[in-house]
């Protein structure tokens, strides 16, 4: 018994090793993450209200009944979505014509590298309240440089106008999160080989062709992961909605996180906050996987030829062996 | 083999000790939980005052003078900021770790009041005390009928009017008394412009989404001889008061005389610049003018303070606004935590907190004690005019944030004031079940 135990192989040790090194992180991750999304999703069946930590009675699905009854979520997600849809558009064509000129040869290309990092550096909390003073429309900064350049003859109420305040929280997202998106846009230009370009140059394309069948193919996997990594943080946006709106003017900018937040902690509802997470989850989870499948659409063909063709081959060579 | 013995042989030894460690500790704190009072005590005490600089300097010196009188008693303070106190109190709660006493806001307190948290008070303070309250205060902070929080830091609301605006636009220099005289006032002060041409506005009420609002409203709807209840205590907000009211704030941002949308940071803020002649608040208004204005002690020159000007009835109705302190019901303390509430309220400690923050008691044998200034006279004046907030219930901050949105939905014309109360009335109803 003793050999058979002492002869297992020097692949199988490696393996432990690797389980031993990644048992902490992954317990980590189930104390923190895992048991708090299962503890939630239990939470949503049942009457759970902090007013009342004692009795948790389950309730027949009443918390879900009530999401769909009061027809808020749907104004929620909508909400969501359209302020998901606008910053990420936004953000990546102004991000990417930012990687461009960033990445061709300007003056004091490094130091404006530098200068566009700032905002990110500022916590999404320090930019909401900044922000949240830049559009006060009696002194703000917004409203009186606007005036000044007379592109409105009066002064704005930017965050409790029904129809800016969406808008005005965009910007601020934008500003915080455009850092980001164009740095990394970046760093996947510039891997990408100046002998593809030179290549091109030789056979005559202009800036455009160059622009659309080289740099954004070669940036696909780059722009796949960039995207979808702004979507996730988009999707559960609180501190810049709950400090500049509060969700309002009335439900204007209720997003699910806030429409959660407030039914658990105003509300102190507890179950029906935890149910809204656990739809949040889903419809979340879906988005991601349709917009990975999404960008899969044009790989299948190749890669999973390749992955065909590579699977073939190995299958040979065990033949062979 | 010799090492793994020696190695159990450690472990066994490390677990024997921790365990009788463990025994121990709970042996001599046992003694401490049953209150005897010449046994250390120690209270914890969640409250945002202790984190703002304005109110940190009087609770130190209140609580440095409890201790110095009760050796046995250690204060521990739980600072939380205004905005998240009562999130956090009410998930320690869920966890068995709420502190002893807690501070809360009119505007959410019904959750406090109607949740199984927090301990009634009527044994622990003493029908002597509790007969003492201010009628309003004491209805403000009671829930089916017992007292649940002790009012502290009491103040109503009142007028607050610059004096160099008023001359500066040619008005008899006193505080309008009615509301038709005070809309004449802001009318001419709202013509007004500043040195650098910027607008001012003459009079100003908050209509932002939050829950504040919504109460600070009901000041505006009991001047207008309104009410959200009916007589029977049911939701009623569907009446010609009503309409009144959210057509009085209508009126005020269509004729340019109030901001729009407004939060009460942003009247202190533009009252302090110069650029809003009048607008109603409680006791706060000195020390925040004198902070925002940048000029100090010598800002008081610039405004007075007059009675919330009187509606239909002629009479001047104001709203009170307190800090309820709450006993947790898991506290192990709760006689001593009452005995700590007495002092914070009794003429001592009030002393110390009026000279800093100019706030003021809740207890009738206290309510002469303050009138040194006008200012202090204005509010002493108006604090007999308090009427009670609506009844507390469990969805009262929800019900007050209705409130509010029905205030933005006039003042952005999304609908009219009559529809504007019918869809109040529908929502108030589901709210507050």
């Amino acid at each position: 018994m003793r050999e058979k135990g002492l002869g297992i192989s020097e692949m199988a040790k490696d393996r432990l090793f690797l389980l031993l090194l990644i048992v902490p992180a992954f317990a980590v991750l189930l104390f923190t993450i895992g048991i708090p999304i299962v503890k939630s999703i239990y939470m949503s069946f049942f009457d759970v209200t902090l007013l009342r930590m004692k009795v948790q009675p389950w309730n027949d699905f009443a918390n879900y009944a009530g999401i769909f009854k009061d027809g808020e979520f749907f104004n929620a997600l909508r909400v969501t979505l359209t302020y998901v849809l606008c910053i990420v558009s936004i953000q990546f064509v102004l991000g990417l014509f930012l990687a461009l000129l960033l990445n061709s040869n300007i003056r004091f290309k490094k130091l404006f590298r530098t200068l566009i990092l700032i905002p990110w550096i500022v916590p999404t909390i320090v930019s909401a309240l900044l922000w949240m003073w830049l559009f006060q429309p009696q002194y703000g900064l917004v409203n009186y440089v606007l005036q000044e350049l007379n592109l409105i003859n009066a002064p704005k109420n930017w965050l409790t106008n029904l129809d800016l305040a969406l808008p005005a929280v965009i910007v601020t997202a934008l500003w915080r999160q455009l850092p980001f998106m164009s740095i990394m846009l970046l760093a996947g230009m510039q891997g990408i080989s100046e002998d593809m370009y030179e290549a091109a140059r030789i056979d005559g394309a202009n800036r455009t062709q160059t622009l659309l069948h080289i740099t954004l193919p070669m940036l696909k996997n780059n722009i796949k992961t960039v995207t979808l990594i702004s979507i996730i943080e988009n999707f559960k946006m609180f501190p810049l909605f709950w400090i500049m709106t509060g969700g309002g003017p009335l439900d204007k900018t209720t997003t699910l996180a806030i429409y959660s937040y407030k039914t658990a902690f105003v509300q102190l509802d507890l179950g029906k906050g935890a149910a809204i997470g656990a739809l949040w989850l889903i419809i979340m989870i879906l988005i991601s996987s349709l917009y990975n499948k999404l960008f899969s659409i044009g790989e299948e063909d190749e890669s999973g030829r390749g992955k065909r063709r590579v699977k073939s081959k190995s299958v040979k060579q065990k033949i062979a062996a | 083999m010799k090492t793994k013995k020696t190695a159990l042989l450690t472990l066994s030894v490390v677990l024997a000790s921790t365990l009788a460690a463990c025994g121990t500790e709970s042996d001599s704190k046992a003694p401490a939980t049953t209150g005897s009072p010449s046994e250390p005590i120690t209270l914890t005490f969640a409250s945002w005052s202790i984190s703002e600089a304005a109110t940190k300097p009087a609770l130190e010196e209140m609580v440095k003078n409890y201790e110095t009188k009760n050796p046995n008693v250690k204060i521990e303070f739980i600072g939380i900021p205004f905005g998240d106190i009562k999130q956090q109190t009410f998930v320690m709660a869920s966890t068995d770790n709420a502190p002893d006493i807690m501070q809360t806001f009119p505007a959410w307190f019904g959750s406090y009041a109607a949740s199984d948290i927090v301990t009634p008070l009527d044994d622990l303070m003493g029908k002597e005390y509790v007969d003492d309250l201010l009628p309003s205060f004491k209805e403000d902070f009671s829930y089916d009928g017992k007292l649940m929080g002790v009012p502290w830091a009491s103040t109503p609301y009142v007028l607050y009017w610059n004096k160099e605006l008023f001359a500066k636009a040619g008005l008899k220099p006193e505080a309008p008394k009615t509301m038709d005289e005070m809309l004449v006032a802001a009318k001419a002060l709202s013509k007004l412009k500043t040195d650098s041409g910027e607008s001012i506005y003459g009079f100003g009420e908050p209509s932002d989404k939050l829950a504040i609002n919504g109460l600070v409203s009901l000041r505006n709807l009991y001047t207008f001889g309104g009410s959200i209840m009916d007589k029977d205590g049911k939701v009623n907000a569907n009446t010609p008061e009503m309409v009144a009211t959210l057509n009085y704030y209508k009126g005020l941002v269509k004729d340019g005389i109030s901001p729009s949308g407004a939060k009460l940071k942003d009247l202190r803020n533009l009252f302090s610049i110069g650029r809003l002649g009048m607008y109603i608040d409680g006791y706060y208004g000195k020390a925040v003018f004198r902070n925002l204005s940048g000029k100090g002690e010598e800002f008081d020159k610039v405004w007075g303070a007059g009675l919330v000007p009187a509606g239909p009835s002629g009479e001047s109705v104001s709203i009170g606004e307190a800090h309820g302190l709450v006993i947790s019901e898991t506290s192990k303390n709760k006689q001593a935590a009452a005995d700590f509430i007495k002092y914070l309220t009794d003429k001592e400690a009030m002393t110390i907190y009026h000279n800093q923050s100019d706030v003021f008691s809740a207890r009738q044998s206290l309510s002469g004690l303050f009138a040194d200034s006008d200012y202090d006279k204005v509010l002493q004046e108006q604090m007999k005019t308090i009427k009670p907030l609506p009844k507390n219930h469990p969805g009262m901050e929800q019900g007050y944030i209705d409130i509010a949105d029905a205030l933005l939905t006039v003042v952005t014309e999304t609908a009219t004031p009559e529809k504007a109360a019918e869809q109040l009335d529908a929502k108030l109803k589901t709210t507050l079940k």
